[in-house]
C-alpha cells in the first residue's frame, strides 16, 4: 500500500528533474541562441513596402457586363461610375482655390517645367526648378537651364513659322533639340512628327511623304540630303543639328543644286542669330497646339513598315496626368528626381514619362546613346539618374551580365539570395549610395511588337541587380501612354502580368474567337476605351485575362 | 583515466536537455524561414449579365425564393434587391417587384391598375400624364439611378427576343 504507489505526477516531476539535471554550458547557450531568435523580429522586423491585400485586387471592376463581353475595369483612383483622368489639372494663378484645373495641354507643361513646383492655388511656390544635363558621349555634360531653352523654343520657333512649313519631322536620338523643337511646335502650332531612327533611307522618305512632312530636323550628317531630296522633293526647310565638335564646318554651304527648293538652316545660328526672349507668345489662334504624329514600326507586318498615328492634345495631357498619379503618393516624380530615357523618345511611352517628369519638376539627363541596343551602363555616364526609362532589350542583357558576374563568387551569391529574401518579405532591399542605383526603372511592352518579354523571373532579378523597383507597362500603338502599368510596390515573381490600367483609360475584354468571357473569367480581346486612346475606343487583337489579383495579362 | 573526462564531456553536450532545446531551436527556425502563400482576397460576386427583359420574363423577379428583385423604369430595369424590404414580397411596393413601375412611379400611386396587365401586349407609352407626372418620373429614375444597378432593358414581347 504504502510508497510503490508513487503518483503519476510525482514520477513526472522526477523525470524532468533528471532531465534538467544534465543542465550544462551547452544548454545555456542553446538557450540563449533560441531566446534571441524568438525576440530578435521585436527589433529587426520591418513592414513590408505596401499592405499585401492592396495587392491583392488591383483594379475595380464594374458590376454588370455585357454579354459576350467581360466587366470594364479602371483603377482604383477612378472607380466605374466616375469620370476618367482627362488632364493635367492646370489651375491659373488668381483662379478661386476650389475650382479644378483645366485639362490644359503640351504648352502647360513646359510652362509648369520652367515656373516650378505650384501650390494649390496655381501660384508657384519658388521651389527649385530642374535642369536638363545632356552627356555629349566622351565631351562631357552640358547643363541648361529651363529659361535658355525657353529663349531657344522661341527662336527655333519663330524660325520655323517664319519660312513657311506647318508639319516639322524630327528625326533625331534622344537629345535636348528633339525637346526643343517638340515644344516649339507646341507653342507655334506646328504639327510634330516623331520618327524613330530609321536605317533605311527609303523608308524615311517613305515616312515624310506619307506624313506631309514639311520641315524635317535631323542629325547634321546623319543622312544624305541629296538623296533623301530626290527621293522626297518637298521639304521646305531643312535644320541641321550640329554636334558641337562638327561646329567648324560650314553646314550651310551646299552643293549646286542639291538642297532644292529646301532652305538649309544650323540649328545653332539660329540660336545665336535670333537671340529670342524668354517669353512665350500670347494665345493666338493660328499658335494653338496642332496634334502630335507619333510612327511606330508596325508589329505585325514584315520589317520596315511603320503605324502612323496622330495623337491630340488631349489624349497627350490626359495620358501624363495618369502617370503623375499613378506612383504611390510616397514615391511620386519629385523635383528630387533625375529622369534618365534610355529608350528613345519617339516612342510614345518614354514621352509620356518624360513629359510627367517635366511636369512634376524633375530634372532630365538626356544622352543620345539610345534605344533597345543601349546599354544600361549609358545612363551613369555624366548624371546618376534616380529614375531610367528602358526598352526591355537594354534590361534583358543587363540581367544576363550581371547574372554572370554575381553568380561567379560566393560573396555576390550570399548577396543575391539575403537580397532575394527581403524582396519576397515585401520590403526593398537597402542598397548602398555609392554605387549607381537608380529608384525605378520603367520598362514597356508594346502589343504584340516588342522582340523581349520580361519574365516575372527576370523582371525580380532586375529589381536584385539594380537595386531599383520597376514598373513593366503594356502599351499599344493607338493609345498615348499606357494601357496598364504594374504596381512599384508588387514584387512577386510568381504571376507574369501587367498590372491594372491607368486612369486615364478603361479596359474591357470581348469574346473572339481565341477566347471567351465566363462567369469566373475575363478572357478576350482587350478592348481599350477613355480620353488616351485616340479615335476613343480601339482593340487590341490580343487574347488576354485578367488574373485573380485583377491585373491584365496575356493568355497562355 | 582520461576516458571518464571524455566520456561525460560527450554525454553533457547530448544530454536530453540539450536534444530538446536545439530540436525547439529547428522548429523555430523551419516555421520562420518556410515561404508562406501571399495573400489573396476572396473573389467577389461574378459580374451581372446584362439581359433584355420581355414583360415575362421580368416577372419571375419578384424576390420570391431568394430570386432577385428587379422593376422597370422607362425601359431600364433595376436590380432593388438592396430595398428588399420596400420592393420585395410583403413591402409596401411589392406590386412594382418584376413588373414596369413607370406609370405607378409618375403618378405615385401602388395601385394594381398602374401596372399594364397584358404582359404580351406592348409596353405602357405613358399616355395621359401631365408636366407634373413626368418629372415625378425623371426624379424617381434619377434616385434610382445613383442608388440601384442597372442591370437590363426591358422591351415589349414583339419587339425583342431575349438577347443572346
Amino acid at each position: 500500500m504504502a510508497a510503490d504507489s508513487t503518483s503519476i505526477l510525482q514520477q513526472l516531476d522526477s523525470q524532468i528533474e533528471n532531465i534538467f539535471a544534465g543542465w550544462n554550458i551547452y544548454s545555456t547557450l542553446i538557450a540563449l541562441v533560441l531566446a534571441a531568435y524568438l525576440i530578435s523580429p521585436l527589433f529587426l522586423y520591418t513592414e513590408p513596402d505596401v499592405h499585401p491585400l492592396l495587392l491583392a485586387r488591383q483594379s475595380s471592376a464594374s458590376y454588370v457586363r455585357q454579354p459576350k463581353e467581360s466587366a470594364i475595369f479602371r483603377s482604383l483612383e477612378t472607380p466605374p461610375g466616375y469620370p476618367l483622368k482627362s488632364g493635367l489639372n492646370v489651375k491659373d494663378a488668381g483662379q478661386p482655390k476650389w475650382t479644378s484645373g483645366r485639362a490644359g495641354d503640351l504648352r502647360d507643361v513646359w510652362k509648369r517645367a520652367v515656373s516650378g513646383p505650384v501650390d494649390a492655388d496655381g501660384k508657384p511656390t519658388g521651389g527649385e526648378t530642374g535642369k536638363v544635363i545632356t552627356t555629349y558621349g566622351k565631351e562631357g555634360v552640358i547643363d541648361y537651364s529651363f529659361t535658355k531653352l525657353s529663349s531657344e523654343i522661341n527662336a527655333v520657333g519663330q524660325h520655323m513659322k517664319a519660312h513657311g512649313g506647318n508639319r516639322v519631322a524630327i528625326h533625331m536620338p534622344n537629345s535636348v533639340e528633339l525637346l526643343v523643337t517638340f515644344f516649339a511646335s507646341a507653342f507655334y502650332g506646328l504639327t510634330p512628327i516623331l520618327i524613330p531612327q530609321q536605317e533605311s533611307l527609303d523608308t524615311l522618305a517613305g515616312i515624310l511623304m506619307e506624313t506631309k512632312a514639311d520641315i524635317l530636323v535631323a542629325g547634321a550628317g546623319s543622312l544624305p540630303l541629296k538623296e533623301l531630296l530626290q527621293k522626297y522633293p518637298n521639304l521646305k526647310q531643312v535644320i541641321w543639328v550640329v554636334e558641337r565638335t562638327s561646329r567648324h564646318m560650314d553646314w550651310n554651304e551646299v552643293g549646286e543644286g542639291e538642297g532644292g527648293k529646301a532652305e538649309i538652316a544650323v540649328w545653332h545660328d539660329i540660336i545665336d542669330e535670333k537671340q529670342a526672349p524668354s517669353e512665350f507668345p500670347v494665345d493666338a489662334p493660328e499658335n494653338s497646339p496642332a496634334n502630335v504624329v507619333m510612327v511606330t514600326e508596325d508589329a505585325w507586318s514584315a520589317m520596315d513598315s511603320y503605324e502612323l498615328t496622330e495623337f491630340t492634345q488631349a489624349n497627350f495631357v490626359a495620358a501624363i496626368g495618369a502617370q503623375t498619379s499613378a506612383l504611390p503618393r510616397l514615391h511620386r516624380l519629385a523635383p528630387t528626381d533625375t529622369v534618365t530615357p534610355l529608350a528613345s523618345l519617339a516612342e510614345m511611352y518614354p514621352l509620356t514619362v518624360t513629359l510627367a517628369a517635366l511636369f512634376s519638376n524633375a530634372s532630365l539627363a538626356l544622352t543620345s546613346v539610345s534605344g533597345p541596343k543601349a546599354p544600361y551602363s549609358a545612363a551613369f555616364q555624366g548624371a546618376s539618374p534616380t529614375i531610367i526609362i528602358a526598352n526591355t532589350e537594354t534590361l534583358s542583357s543587363f540581367c544576363k551580365d550581371k547574372e554572370r558576374t554575381m553568380s561567379s563568387s560566393l560573396l555576390g551569391q550570399f548577396n543575391q539570395w539575403r537580397k532575394t529574401k527581403t524582396l519576397k518579405a515585401g520590403t526593398m532591399p537597402k542598397t548602398s549610395s555609392l554605387t549607381n542605383t537608380p529608384r525605378l526603372i520603367y520598362t514597356y511592352d508594346k502589343a504584340g511588337a516588342s522582340t523581349v518579354k520580361l519574365d516575372p523571373a527576370e523582371l525580380f532579378k532586375l529589381k536584385v541587380y539594380s537595386g531599383a523597383r520597376t514598373i513593366y507597362a503594356f502599351t499599344d500603338a493607338q493609345v498615348a501612354g499606357a494601357i496598364t502599368q504594374t504596381n512599384m510596390l508588387d514584387y512577386q515573381s510568381t504571376s507574369a502580368d501587367f498590372g491594372p490600367p491607368l486612369s486615364s483609360v478603361e479596359i474591357k475584354l470581348r469574346d473572339a474567337e481565341g477566347g471567351r468571357n465566363s462567369d469566373d473569367k475575363a478572357l478576350g480581346e482587350l478592348v481599350v476605351s477613355g480620353p488616351a486612346v485616340v479615335g476613343g475606343e480601339t482593340v487590341v487583337h490580343h487574347i488576354m485575362t485578367m488574373t485573380d489579383r485583377s491585373a491584365l495579362a496575356y493568355a497562355s | 583515466m582520461s576516458d571518464t573526462p571524455a566520456a561525460t564531456q560527450a554525454a553533457s553536450i547530448a544530454s536530453p536537455i540539450n536534444l530538446i532545446l536545439f530540436s525547439l531551436l529547428i522548429l523555430l527556425a523551419y516555421f520562420r524561414l518556410r515561404p508562406s502563400p501571399p495573400s489573396t482576397l476572396p473573389k467577389g460576386p461574378a459580374p451581372v449579365v446584362f439581359r433584355t427583359f420581355t414583360p415575362p420574363t421580368l416577372q419571375p423577379y419578384d424576390g420570391e425564393k431568394d430570386r432577385p428583385v428587379y422593376l422597370a423604369v422607362r425601359g431600364k430595369v433595376f436590380d432593388v434587391t438592396p430595398g428588399k424590404n420596400f420592393y420585395g414580397p410583403g413591402g409596401p411596393y411589392e406590386n412594382f417587384a418584376g413588373r414596369d413601375a413607370s406609370r405607378g412611379l409618375a403618378c405615385g400611386s401602388f395601385d394594381e391598375d398602374m401596372l399594364t396587365k397584358d404582359l404580351d401586349g406592348p409596353l405602357d407609352d405613358l399616355s395621359g400624364l401631365g408636366q407634373d407626372e413626368m418629372q415625378a418620373l425623371q426624379d424617381w429614375e434619377d434616385r434610382f439611378s445613383e442608388k440601384y444597378l442597372v442591370v437590363g432593358k426591358l422591351v415589349a414581347v414583339s419587339e425583342g427576343q431575349e438577347g443572346s
